[in-house]
C-alpha cells in the first residue's frame, strides 16, 4: 500500500502542475459529448457508427492524447522515445514498481472522468437509451465499458515505458494498430450485423450479472497485466 | 590561504615541498600554536594538488609533531620546541645558501669570489638600512 | 577501506558506438574526474551506474549493491545531475524542491536556502523559462543538499559564470569536508578537475585510456629544451619541435641525455590541459 501512496504522491505533482488546463479540457468534453450526445437516438435507430467510433476512441486512445504535451511520450536523443517523468523518476529514489503506479494513477485521471462522464450524460441525454435499460442493466452496461478502457485503454498507460524505436517503424505500427481496428470493426459489423454499442447494450441486458462479473474480472487482470507489461519494459529500455 | 607556492618545474615531490614551506611558517612563528589549518580537502583546491598529495604531507607533519588533528575539529598547529625550530630555521637557511652555492658553482666561481660576494651585499644591506 | 562503486569489465554497445570494457573503482573521500573527448562514453557510463540502461557485459555495484538487481534502495546513497536535465520543465524550483527534498532523509533545507540565496534563484519560475545558467544552478542547489554518499555531476559548470563557478567549488569543497563522501565529475573545464579532481578517469571513443592519480599524471610528462636535436628515438617520447621534446618517461628519458651527452637547457612540467590533450590524441 505504501507504493501506492508514493505513486499518488508523485502523481499529483503533474497532474497540479497542469490542473486547471484538465478542468476546462473537462468542461469542454462535457459541452461537446452533451451537443453530441442528443443525436444518440438516431444511433439506437439506426445503428449510426460515428458513435462506435467515438466509443472507442474516448475509451482507448484519448486517455493518452488528453495528457499536456510537456509530459508525454516525446523523441529524445536518438531513437528514445520516453515519457519525461519516466527518467526523471528512475534518477531519483523512486523503485520503478512505483514510477509504473504513478503513471497507471495518471492515466486513470485522463481516463475514467471523461468516460464515466459520457456513460452518465448518455442516460441523462438520450431517452431512448433510458427507456432500454434497467438499472442493473445500465451498472452492467457501464463495467463492460469500463473493462475496455483496462483492457484497451491501459495498454497506452503501458507504452509509457518508452524504449528505442525507429520513428519509421512507430508510424508503421501504427498505421497497423488502425488497419487492425478498423479490420476488427468492420468484421465485427458484418458478423454482429450490429453496432458495438448496442451489441454490449444487448449483453448488459441479457446477461447482466455474468457481464459485471467477466468484465471485473477482466479489469482486475488487465490493470496487475499491464503494470507488469510496464515494469518489464522499463527494465529493458535504455535510457540513454 | 596559506602562502604556499609551489614549483611543478622542480624535481622535489610536491608533497616534500608544502611540507617544507609549512614547516618554515611554523617554525617562522608566522603560524602560531593552535591556528587552524585549511583542511584537506580546502588546500587540496587551493593548491590544485589532489588530497592524496595533501594528506600525506599533513601525516609527515603531524608525524613530526608539526600539527595536531583534533578528531571532527580539524587541523592545528602544534606546540613545537625551540629547538626543532631552530632546526627548521637553520635547515631552511643552509638550503637557501645551498641554492646560491650551486648557481655560484655552475659559473665556476672560486670559493673565494663567492665568499666575497657574500661579504658584499651584507655591506650593501648594512648601509641600505 | 571497501569500495563505494565498483565497475568491473563493463560493456555496453550501441549501434554506432561501443563502450568499454571499463573497470572503476570509487572510494570515499574521493573527487574523480571523468576526462574525454566528445562521444567517449562518460555519460553513458555515468547512466548506467544509475541503471538508466543495460549492460551487455560486466558489473556494477554501488555499495555492494548489483545496480542492475532487484533491490533499488542503493539510489538513496547516490545523488545524480545529468548532462540534460530531463522531465523538470513544466515545475517551479519550489515543486522541485518539494518532490526531490522528500525523497532523501539526510536533505539539508539549511544548505539549500543558502545556495539559492548565493545563485539568486527565482524558485517561483518554471524550471523550462530560466536560462541554461540558471537551471544549472538550481539544479546544483537541489543536488548537494540530498546529502548523499555519492555525487555524481555531468558537466556541472558549463553554463556556470566565473563567480558561480568559484560558489561552486567553495561549496562543494565545504560538502566533501562535512562528512565522508565522494563525488564523480565529468567536465570540460580543466579548471575544474586541477581544482577538484583527485584522480582522473581518462575515456576515449568508449574505451578506458587510464585511471590516474592527478600528481602522478602531472609527474609522468616533461617538457625538455635540448641543445642539439637527438638523432632516434627518445624513451617516452610522445613529441618534439626542434630542441623541444616531451617525454612521457622522465626517468629514462633523462638517462638517455646523460648517456647521449646532451645537455638539457631547460626542463618543465606539462600542464594539465596539454597532457590531456596527448591522452586524448
Amino acid at each position: 500500500m505504501h507504493t501506492w501512496k508514493q505513486a499518488a504522491w508523485l502523481a499529483g505533482f503533474e497532474l497540479k502542475a497542469r490542473m486547471k488546463r484538465s478542468l476546462l479540457m473537462l468542461a469542454f468534453y462535457t459541452i461537446v459529448g452533451f451537443i453530441f450526445l442528443t443525436s444518440f437516438d438516431n444511433y439506437l435507430a439506426d445503428n449510426f457508427y460515428a458513435f462506435d467510433l467515438l466509443f472507442l476512441l474516448l475509451f482507448i486512445m484519448f486517455p493518452a492524447w488528453m495528457k499536456p504535451k510537456i509530459f508525454q511520450m516525446q523523441k529524445m536523443d536518438g531513437d528514445l522515445w520516453a515519457v519525461p517523468a519516466v527518467i526523471m523518476l528512475q534518477q531519483l529514489p523512486v523503485p520503478k514498481a512505483v514510477i509504473v503506479k504513478s503513471r497507471f494513477i495518471i492515466h486513470s485521471v485522463y481516463s475514467f472522468p471523461y468516460q464515466l462522464m459520457l456513460l452518465v450524460m448518455l442516460l441523462v441525454v438520450s431517452p431512448g437509451f433510458r427507456e432500454m435499460i434497467t438499472p442493473l442493466s445500465y451498472t452492467a452496461f457501464v463495467t463492460i465499458w469500463l473493462a475496455v478502457s483496462v483492457a484497451l485503454g491501459f495498454a497506452m498507460a503501458a507504452s509509457e515505458a518508452g524504449g528505442t524505436f525507429e520513428t519509421k517503424l512507430l508510424a508503421k505500427s501504427m498505421i497497423y494498430l488502425v488497419l487492425g481496428i478498423a479490420v476488427f470493426y468492420a468484421a465485427f459489423q458484418w458478423l454482429a450485423e450490429e453496432g458495438l454499442i448496442y451489441w454490449t447494450i444487448g449483453l448488459a441486458q441479457n446477461w447482466p450479472l455474468l457481464s459485471i462479473g467477466v468484465s471485473l474480472l477482466v479489469i482486475y487482470a488487465g490493470w496487475n497485466y499491464w503494470q507488469r507489461v510496464m515494469k518489464k519494459d522499463i527494465e529493458k529500455a535504455d535510457f540513454l | 590561504m596559506l602562502p604556499i607556492r609551489l614549483s611543478k618545474e622542480s624535481r622535489e615531490p610536491i608533497y616534500h615541498q608544502i611540507e617544507k614551506q609549512l614547516k618554515a611558517l611554523i617554525a617562522g612563528g608566522h603560524l602560531t600554536a593552535g591556528t587552524p589549518l585549511p583542511s584537506i580537502r580546502a588546500l587540496s583546491k587551493d593548491l590544485e594538488i589532489s588530497v592524496i598529495t595533501i594528506r600525506r604531507a599533513y601525516q609527515d607533519l603531524e608525524a613530526q609533531g608539526f600539527i595536531e588533528t583534533a578528531h571532527g575539529k580539524g587541523t592545528y598547529v602544534a606546540e613545537i620546541k625551540n629547538a626543532l625550530k631552530q632546526e627548521v630555521k637553520t635547515a631552511s637557511v643552509s638550503e637557501s645558501f645551498e641554492r646560491a652555492i650551486e648557481t655560484a658553482r655552475s659559473y665556476d666561481y672560486s670559493d673565494e669570489e663567492m665568499t666575497a660576494i657574500f661579504h658584499a651585499i651584507l655591506e650593501k644591506r648594512k648601509k641600505g638600512e | 577501506m571497501p569500495s563505494w562503486i565498483e565497475i568491473n569489465a563493463l560493456q555496453k554497445n550501441m549501434d554506432d558506438f561501443q563502450l568499454g570494457p571499463i573497470s572503476l573503482t570509487i572510494e570515499p573521500g574521493t573527487i574523480t574526474g571523468l576526462v574525454g573527448n566528445n562521444g567517449s562514453g562518460k555519460s553513458t557510463l555515468l547512466k548506467l551506474v544509475m541503471n538508466l540502461a543495460n549492460a551487455d557485459a560486466g558489473t556494477i555495484e554501488v555499495f555492494g549493491e548489483t545496480v542492475a538487481g532487484k533491490d533499488e534502495s542503493w539510489k538513496q546513497k547516490l545523488a545524480f545531475q545529468p548532462q540534460k536535465i530531463i522531465g523538470w520543465d513544466a515545475y517551479t524550483g519550489t515543486t522541485l524542491k518539494e518532490m526531490i527534498s522528500s525523497l532523501y532523509g539526510e536533505w539539508d533545507e539549511a544548505l539549500f536556502e543558502q545556495m539559492v540565496r548565493l545563485f539568486d534563484i527565482p524558485l517561483d519560475k518554471r524550471f523550462g523559462k530560466m536560462s541554461q545558467g540558471m537551471q544549472q544552478k538550481l539544479s546544483l542547489a537541489l543536488a548537494l543538499p540530498r546529502n548523499t554518499e555519492v555525487l555524481i555531476l555531468d558537466e556541472p559548470t558549463a553554463f556556470l559564470d566565473i563567480p558561480s563557478k568559484r560558489h561552486f567549488m567553495d561549496l562543494l569543497i565545504d560538502w566533501m569536508d562535512a562528512k565522508e563522501r565522494a563525488v564523480i565529475i565529468t567536465s570540460h573545464q580543466t579548471d575544474d578537475l586541477r581544482k577538484l579532481a583527485d584522480y582522473l578517469f581518462v575515456m576515449r571513443d568508449g574505451k578506458a585510456i587510464g585511471h590516474f592519480e592527478k600528481e602522478a599524471l602531472l609527474e609522468s610528462y616533461r617538457r625538455y629544451w635540448l641543445d642539439g636535436v637527438p638523432g632516434d628515438s627518445v624513451p617516452g617520447e610522445v613529441s618534439r619541435d626542434r630542441q623541444q621534446l616531451v617525454s612521457e618517461d622522465p626517468a629514462a628519458a633523462e638517462h638517455y641525455f646523460a648517456v647521449q651527452n646532451i645537455t638539457v637547457i631547460d626542463h618543465a612540467a606539462l600542464d594539465l590541459e596539454e597532457i590531456i590533450d596527448l591522452l586524448l590524441k
